[in-house]
């Protein structure tokens, strides 16, 4: 188990707050981004087509095995998708100095943006590409899966390539390694612990985002795929709690069985490309992986693997050649081709910018519309703070019990992981219940849903934190005789506030992203609308314009917190509270 | 095996032809800030050929990594190129394998994948691949470990599979980048044995070798060439072979030796005359910090000490602490730059101060260190400084980083400062806040007592003497003035002065402390460094310029000058003289001058000196009096002079402010009252200060806190009783204070009145010893600028009066005396006209003695004064009855035995609140004794008697004129007269000795003047007496003792200390009780010779109590007063409280921290 992770399912992952400075490109690329996610926004709104073929879900049990492999399969699809890109883009970024530039900040843009907000436009336009059959809608979910996947797995992946040997890459240059033998020899091996940890946990979040995705309103238009999601989307809007129930526990058992037969073994088989000078202590074991070695398939699939490498080592060496730089290269032309490629980039952004500002404008309110968006944005960045604080008094103390009691962080620790990656929106019909009972208005109401599903990372995080204390530390302080107040000044919250504040970060990110659902939600035929930036980039997936505005609002709001907040509380973790 | 030697014999051939590896002017610099090359490799040129292994030598930042992997090609270099084989370099050189110092092995992959992978790039087939891997892996040693994985082998082992995977290429040459410094010794040495075997037996596939390394026992064992590389920027300082013959082996001679030049290479400093020219700059820039931390610089020095005597060579040294070059000789530059050590060669020997330092505890090491980082750390200076010198407490790093950008790249801009930060907190100079990025401002501990040099604030006073013409006597005033500060307890050195080898001059010199001239010229830096109160130094044209420096480092200057010198009056001079004038003084140094004087000399008194040969040598004594010592040219010159001093600015002669140092008195037993009021009273006045005693009485819980109770009770009343009377008595203030805690109140008290110095009894020996031992210690360590007097324990102090007159002195007149070297100067003239003068703003006057009552001009004046008695003989009782404001007595000097001595009247009118006026005639001062009293008025009695001193001065061509015209002396005298008392060579001397009188009175004085701004406070008689030497016809002498601990840093205290004794005129010995054991002699020695230059005594104690050994050798030598510096005394030694327990009949004094 490896001490602290983000279990970051979307928003700004640690590798993103490493990077001190927030400079101008930095935002002129993120505008960039968004320009490109409005090209495909006004092309899918040209192609808007019927989907004739929309399923029916049935809330019988009996088909929730079948609902559930469908859910997997676009889980998988999506998490290989995630993996090529992440690759590929981290890559890119890590190895050419100029796109370095443009990606990297697009990275951080991209993964502010509300996943579920651009749902709806993701949604018409592969329904567009695929007319009349529900792949333009499995596309949509998955694509909806993939953007919730993607970013925290490029940005550890990029950050295991920088943060490389330099005498790896010397290493390699004077060998001679052709630079797909150096990808998958070097670059690959090395942040394969990282490729690994991330994918798990994003994947364990981005169950939220695909059970939201199987069930999706487009304005007036619904679509619905056969799924876990859809399954208790309808149960809940039909006000069926058992069948609720039901879709919980079906949940609870695939997490648990895609745990134990693919995350683990894949943990376990990490653990060789450790980057460490001598053997540690306890890793990561698996059943699954200690049988599966047993077996004899290692060997045939080696043997294939090596039969197979050869050739298409060679023939991709020849492909990509030698990474070598030239010794003889001219400072002021690459400064010159630097001049031009910031130029282009520019050109092209300021052209974009204006556009869309242009289309923002033709909406019914005109630029008008941003006023309502902040005013929005500002009440639902009301919630999130409420939603970070109260559950950070309330999770930090329990936290830091169970963590200083190993052993019940040992029996604890499992469960809240599964309960960080469960979807939250499974439980919000019981809460919707309640609301209704007691009449509590959804306006705060919708914080208690947000929190159902970010609290978690708070407890989880704070478990590892705390349980990472060295125990002389400890020690001392019994020593001492520090107890009380001053124990939890001097000792308990200095220690575990790098952890803390890894879960406060991802619990803040989580709760943006929740506002969509959780800001308006249907429940036995009623719909419940909280005031907020949520509900309304939910309620305006019809007005494209409208839509728009709020996502670039939300974005803003995101990437100001994490630079005015979260960066300065993560950089003092790192600087002043590290225990290392 | 046979493959690879086989190529590598066969290919050696044609490479004698063409160089390997040829680097050509190569050059390399980083993009510094703002764009600005940071240069890491300069002018490089190389060449290697085949069958060489070259070692390229350096400290860090020498750049030799950068070098290795240019000739890998994986670096561009700025400027010139790399070639291999004759081609140039345009990408990564694939005919070379490198081993790097972290391994760079892949740890996924097994020891046989980590080998093939070069050979898999190659394109070599599988089968072929495995084979070539397994040799080298057997050739490396490491059969049987083929496939395990990296993390599964030893530090030595992974560096094998290194090896393998570097050889296994065949590349032509092996680069090497330090590969076995991560290593341990015992490993490395194995792999560096195994290499060579390799390596000699030519079983390495690879024609060439080039390692980088900073161990030079390495480069020696293993290298046929050794290219030493210098730092900043990287240039290669030495390109020697290697001639030991092969094996070699350690501990041999000429290994030895080999090894020893590299060292002396590698820490060759820049020739000493560069570095006197850059040492007084010192700047940042110049002087960077060395990577050192204090733990590492002073564990080298205690090793050093310890373990080697103090010396050793670097090689030794670094062999037996199993440091590498690049550990240890950051430590070693440290060390130099501290002037804890010095480099002799590649010898590092601790100097005193190092010795000290490194055998001392850890507050006084800091301390040590605090004063070695201020004076030889420019950055650590700087901050502190600009700590010092701002506003706020704080200031961000940032800004001293700025500074360091612009002459560092960033990183070693952030290095020196690190460095910087751990030193100066080590010394407790500042703080840094990291979270905030601040320096802080230290308010407690050494960095708030350490003195600097105030900024220019509070800049240095110019006091120039400005003399006519050559051998006028500025220079001997000047020294006559530093003496006289000196004895006031300034600390005065001689930073230059030109005696011309005239005797007079060079007699004045004596007991001053001369900084040493700079090839005959001032030495700026070392005074700077030597930072005096007040330096003396001549010529004040010649040396306009540092003298400016040092008053602007808040050190006061007494230069002399020349007329000549003045631009003002230069034209004139030169018309004087027909000779340009050099005039080199501007009118605005002339304006920054606080007190310009005129040192007169009537141009036949210069003559006369010229004649005495104490101008010039006998030689051109002749010309000299024919040219420029013609009267007339004299006069004139004279005449300039005055004219231009009128003319200044500054009044000549106007007093210097010295801030007043006010006494405060601790009483807290009845019996020790009046000596300590009577000490206390004498001490303020010597320093025209006020003096007020502190009544400390212990108030036990539930007692009141007023001063009318404790009045009331038994103890308190006699102890408040009796403080009130002796300070009524001696005009000083009382305090009553009760405090539980007689620490705390005399602290306030003392910070209440900004007192300087604090008079106290020893604590009497008893129950209460400890608690007030630590009292003392507490006093010393809290009031760092105080000045303790520690009265003996005894209570029976010879220091104190005898008699205790203090009690009866009420309010004391003074006793002006006006004086006249001959008769007929016009003393009883003068007497009169102050006598109506005061008169006339209404003083109640009287006349008590006077003589030449038959002169006309004195009857006019007598006509307005009442005059008691006939005027011939004093009645001191009829006067004494009559009580005036102001008594006139005439001639101080007469007297018989039946009638009292006038000047004993004249002390006991002024001690009964009379103003005394009188007058005395040098002639008949110091006369034969009168057998009836042993007490006669010499100079010494009148110099203390007289509170002020008037010389009534008349040229003696004047004198001469009056006495022919019969104005003095009668008719028929005047031939014999005119021979003997009025000789024209008698009444210059005379005067001139009235001069003198005049001038050490003035000068004896000046410190009770200052702060009088003219009005006539009246000083006691006997004041000044007690402070010259004690009551006359007592055989008491002060003795001084100065307790010098046996570390650096004392000569303050010992210098002090003689200040003191010149002051009370007593004599002087510096103790120093050496620990048993180790001792530093060449540090004692100094002190010794510094005592002995001072004029005292030097004796080193042993004991194991320092403290019982003084105790005992002040005993046995009388000693009156014992001196401990403030460290001492504050420090964690018992010394101070055991001295206060031990020492009986003396007085132990505790100097301020600095002298202000």
């Amino acid at each position: 188990m490896i001490g602290l992770v983000a279990v970051t399912p979307t928003f700004p992952s640690r590798e993103t707050l490493d990077r001190l400075r927030f400079r101008p490109l930095d935002l002129t690329i993120g505008i960039g981004v968004l320009l490109l996610i409005y090209a495909a926004v006004r092309v899918g709104a040209g192609a808007r087509a019927p989907v004739r073929h929309a399923a029916t879900i049935s809330l019988a049990p009996a088909n929730l095995p079948y609902y559930a492999a469908r859910s997997l399969l676009r889980m998988f699809i999506a998490l290989v998708f995630a993996y090529a890109f992440s690759l590929g883009y981290a890559y890119l970024a890590a190895r050419s100095r100029r796109w370095r530039r443009v990606l990297i900040p697009a990275l951080d843009i991209l993964q502010s943006v509300p996943v579920l907000g651009f749902l709806a436009v993701t949604v018409t336009f592969f329904v567009a590409l695929f007319p009349g059959s529900e792949i333009g809608l499995e596309c949509a979910a998955i694509f909806a899966v993939f953007t919730s996947q993607a970013w925290n797995i490029t940005f550890s992946f990029y950050h295991s390539l920088i943060s490389q040997p330099g005498e790896f890459d010397e290493a390699s240059k004077l060998m001679g390694l052709s630079r797909w033998k150096r990808f998958w020899t070097v670059d690959v091996p090395g942040g394969a612990i990282g490729l690994v940890w991330n994918g798990m946990m994003s994947f364990g979040g981005s169950w939220f985002f695909l059970t939201a995705s199987e069930l999706i309103t487009v304005g007036d238009r619904r679509y619905t795929l056969p799924g876990v999601g859809s399954y208790v989307g309808v149960a809940e809007r039909e006000g069926r709690l058992d069948a609720v129930v039901w879709g919980i526990l079906t949940m609870i058992v695939i997490i648990l069985v895609v745990n134990f037969f693919f995350w683990r073994p894949l943990v376990a088989y990490v653990e060789k490309f450790r980057v460490e000078q001598s053997q540690a202590g306890p890793r990561a074991t698996s059943l699954v992986l200690d049988a599966l070695r047993r077996s004899s398939w290692p060997a045939v699939l080696g043997r294939g693997r090596r039969t197979l490498a050869e050739p298409v080592n060679a023939l991709m060496a020849r492909a990509t050649g030698i990474e070598d730089q030239s010794l003889a290269g001219s400072a002021s032309r690459r400064r010159a081709a630097d001049v031009a490629f910031t130029v282009a980039v520019s050109v092209a952004l300021g052209y974009g910018l204006y556009s869309m500002l242009a289309y923002i404008a033709t909406g019914s309110s005109g630029l008008a519309v941003f006023g309502t968006a902040f005013a929005d944005g500002f009440l639902t960045f009301l919630r999130v703070v409420i939603v970070v604080t109260v559950s950070s008094l309330i999770w930090v103390p329990v936290g830091v019990w169970i963590g200083f009691n190993p052993r019940v962080a040992q029996f604890m620790q499992p469960i809240v992981q599964v309960l960080a990656s469960f979807p939250a929106n499974f439980i919000f019909p019981f809460a919707i219940v309640i609301f209704l009972d007691l009449g509590i208005s959804l306006n705060f109401g919708s914080i208690v849903l947000m929190a159902l599903g970010t609290q978690w990372y708070v407890l989880f995080n704070v478990i590892a934190g705390a349980s990472a204390v060295p125990s002389d530390l400890k020690e001392a302080m019994d020593n001492l005789g520090v107890r009380g107040r001053h124990r939890w000044r001097r000792l308990v919250l200095p220690a575990i506030f790098p952890a803390y504040v890894t879960g406060a970060i991802t619990a803040a990110g989580g709760a943006w992203n929740a506002t969509i659902v959780a800001e308006i939600v249907s429940y036995n035929h009623q719909q419940l609308v909280a005031r907020g930036l949520g509900s309304f980039i939910a309620l305006n997936t019809g007005h494209l314009p409208e839509l728009f505005a709020g996502l670039l609002v939300m974005a803003i709001y995101v990437t100001g917190l994490n630079a005015l907040l979260w960066r300065r509380m993560y950089m003092l973790a790192e600087t002043k509270f590290a225990l290392a | 095996m046979t493959g690879p030697a086989s190529s590598r014999t066969v290919l050696a051939e044609p490479a004698r032809a063409t160089p390997l590896i040829s680097v050509r002017s190569l050059s390399k610099s980083f993009a510094g800030p703002g764009g600005r090359p940071l240069p890491v490799l300069d002018d490089i040129n190389l060449e290697v050929t085949e069958g060489e292994f070259v070692a390229l030598l350096g400290r860090s930042g020498s750049g030799k990594s950068t070098l290795l992997r240019c000739i890998a090609g994986l670096i561009a270099p700025t400027e010139g190129e790399v070639r291999f084989r004759g081609r140039r370099l345009t990408g990564t050189n694939r005919e070379t394998a490198m081993v790097f110092q972290t391994f760079a092995l892949m740890p996924w992959l097994t020891v046989q994948q980590n080998v093939e992978l070069g050979l898999e790039a190659r394109g070599v087939a599988a089968g072929q691949r495995a084979e070539r891997a397994l040799r080298a892996i057997d050739i490396v040693g490491l059969d049987g470990y083929e496939s395990a994985y990296p993390k599964e082998l030893s530090g030595g082992m992974r560096q094998r599979v290194g090896f393998a995977r570097a050889l296994v290429v065949e590349p032509a040459a092996l680069l090497m980048d330090e590969p076995f410094s991560a290593l341990d010794v015992l490993t490395s040495e194995n792999l560096r044995g195994e290499l060579l075997e390799l390596w000699e037996g030519h079983r390495f596939p690879t024609k060439t070798i080039v390692m980088v390394t900073h161990n030079i026992e390495e480069a020696v064992l293993l290298a046929d060439r050794i290219l030493v590389l210098g730092t900043n920027p990287g240039r290669i300082m030495s390109d020697m072979p290697n001639p030991l013959p092969r094996p070699r082996r350690r501990r041999t001679p000429d290994f030895d030796e080999l090894v020893d030049q590299i060292y002396r290479m590698m820490t060759r400093r820049p020739a000493p005359d560069e570095r006197r020219a850059a040492k007084p700059a010192g700047t940042v820039s110049d002087t960077p910090l060395p990577q050192a931390t204090v733990d590492g610089l002073s564990g080298l020095a205690e090793i050093l000490l310890a373990r080697h005597g103090g010396a050793a060579d670097l090689a030794d040294l670094a062999d037996s602490l199993g440091l590498e070059v690049d550990d240890l000789l950051p430590l070693v530059d440290a060390l130099v730059l501290l002037s804890f050590a010095a480099l002799r060669d590649d010898r590092l020997e601790l100097t005193g101060n190092g010795r000290v330092f490194a055998g001392a505890s850890i507050q006084d090491s800091k301390e040590i260190f605090a004063r070695a980082s201020l004076e030889n750390a420019p950055l650590v200076r700087t901050i502190y400084r600009s700590l010092r010198g701002s506003m706020d407490d704080a200031l961000p790093a940032g800004f001293f980083t700025d500074i360091l950008r612009t002459s560092f790249g960033e990183e070693e801009a952030a290095r020196q400062l690190d460095v910087a930060v751990n030193w100066g907190r080590y010394a407790e100079l500042y703080d840094y806040d990291a979270a905030r990025g601040l320096i802080m401002r230290e308010e407690q501990g050494i960095g708030a007592t350490i003195a600097e040099a105030p900024g220019p604030a509070s800049k240095g006073s110019l006091t120039a003497y400005l003399g006519a013409a050559q051998g006028s006597g500025t220079t001997y005033t000047m020294l006559k003035e530093g003496r006289a500060l000196r004895d006031q307890g300034e600390d005065v050195v001689i930073g230059f002065a030109d005696t011309r080898g005239r005797p007079h001059t060079v007699e004045a010199l004596g007991g001053l402390e001369t900084v040493p001239l700079a090839d005959g010229q001032l030495d700026l830096a070392a005074v700077l460094a030597r930072k005096p109160a007040v330096a003396l130094i001549d010529d004040l044209g010649r040396h306009c310029v540092p003298i400016e420096a040092l008053r602007s480092a808040g050190i006061h200057v007494v230069s002399t000058t020349d007329v000549a010198d003045v631009g003002r009056v230069a034209k004139d001079v030169a018309a004087v003289t027909g000779r340009p004038a050099p005039g080199r003084i501007t009118d605005e140094v002339l304006a920054g001058i606080d007190a310009l004087q005129f040192v007169d000399s009537s141009p036949e008194a210069l003559r006369k000196r010229l004649v005495h040969g104490n101008i010039y040598p006998p030689d051109q004594v002749g010309p000299a009096l024919a040219t420029e010592f013609q009267p007339a040219r004299l006069a004139a010159l004279r005449e300039i002079g005055l004219r231009l001093v009128a003319s200044s600015v500054s009044a000549p002669g106007a007093p210097r402010q010295h801030s007043p140092q006010d006494v405060l008195v601790v009483a807290w037993r009845p019996d020790q009252v009046e000596a300590l009021v009577q000490r206390g009273v004498r001490l303020a006045r010597r320093r025209g200060a006020r003096c007020c005693v502190l009544a400390l009485s212990q108030q036990r819980p539930g007692q009141q806190l007023l001063g009318q109770r404790l009045l009331g009770q038994a103890g308190g009343e006699a102890l408040a009783g009796r403080v009130e009377a002796a300070a009524t008595a001696s005009g000083a203030s009382v305090l009553i204070r009760e405090s539980r805690d007689p620490g705390t109140a005399i602290i306030s008290a003392v910070q209440e009145l900004n007192a300087r110095h604090l008079v106290l009894a020893a604590p009497p020996a008893g129950l209460m010893e400890r608690l007030r031992g630590t009292l003392l210690e507490r006093l010393a360590g809290q009031l760092p600028r105080v000045h303790l007097h520690i009265e003996a324990a005894a209570g029976s102090a010879p220091a104190a009066e005898p008699g205790g007159g203090g009690a009866q002195a009420r309010h004391r007149g003074a006793i002006r005396v006006y004086l006249g070297y001959a008769p007929g100067c016009g003393t009883t003239t003068a007497m009169l006209e102050e006598a109506s003068r005061r008169r006339s703003r209404g003083s109640d006057v009287v006349v008590g003695a006077v003589d030449a009552r038959d002169r006309e001009d004195v009857t006019a004046e007598l006509e307005h004064l009442e005059l008691i008695g006939d005027g011939a003989t004093l009645d001191t009782a009829a006067v004494l009855a009559r009580r005036p404001e102001v008594a006139c007595v005439d001639d101080l000097t007469a007297g018989t035995a039946s009638a009292e001595r006038r000047f004993v009247a004249a002390r006991r009118l002024a001690e009964a609140g009379i103003t005394v006026v009188g007058t005395v005639q040098l002639g008949k001062l110091g006369g034969a004794p009168d057998r009836a009293s042993a007490v006669f008025l010499d100079e010494t009695a009148l110099l203390a008697l007289a509170d002020e001193i008037e010389l009534v001065d008349v040229p003696p061509s004047i004198l001469i004129d009056r006495v022919k015209r019969g104005l003095i002396v009668p008719p028929e005298q005047v031939a014999l007269g005119l021979e003997g008392t009025f000789a024209p060579d008698t009444l210059r001397a005379e005067r001139e000795r009235a001069f003198r009188i005049v001038a050490e009175h003035g000068e004896r004085r000046l410190a009770a003047y200052a702060g009088e701004a003219g009005a006539a406070e009246t000083l006691p008689p006997g004041a000044l007496g007690a402070a010259a030497g004690g009551p006359a016809g007592s055989d008491w002498q002060p003795s001084i003792l100065a307790c010098a601990a046996p570390w650096p840093g004392m000569e303050s205290l010992i210098r002090r200390s003689a200040a003191l004794a010149a002051q009370v005129d007593g004599n002087f010995r510096v103790a120093t009780v050496r620990p048993a054991g180790a001792g530093d002699d060449s540090l004692l020695a100094g002190y010794a010779a510094m005592t002995a230059q001072l004029g005292g005594e030097f004796v080193t104690l042993t004991g194991p109590s320092p403290a019982l050994a003084l105790a005992h050798y002040a005993a046995q030598r009388q000693v009156t007063e014992l001196v401990l510096g403030r460290a001492q005394a504050a420090g964690r030694y018992p010394v101070l409280r055991e001295l206060a327990r031990l020492v009986r009949h003396a007085e132990v004094h505790v100097l301020p921290a600095e002298p202000g």
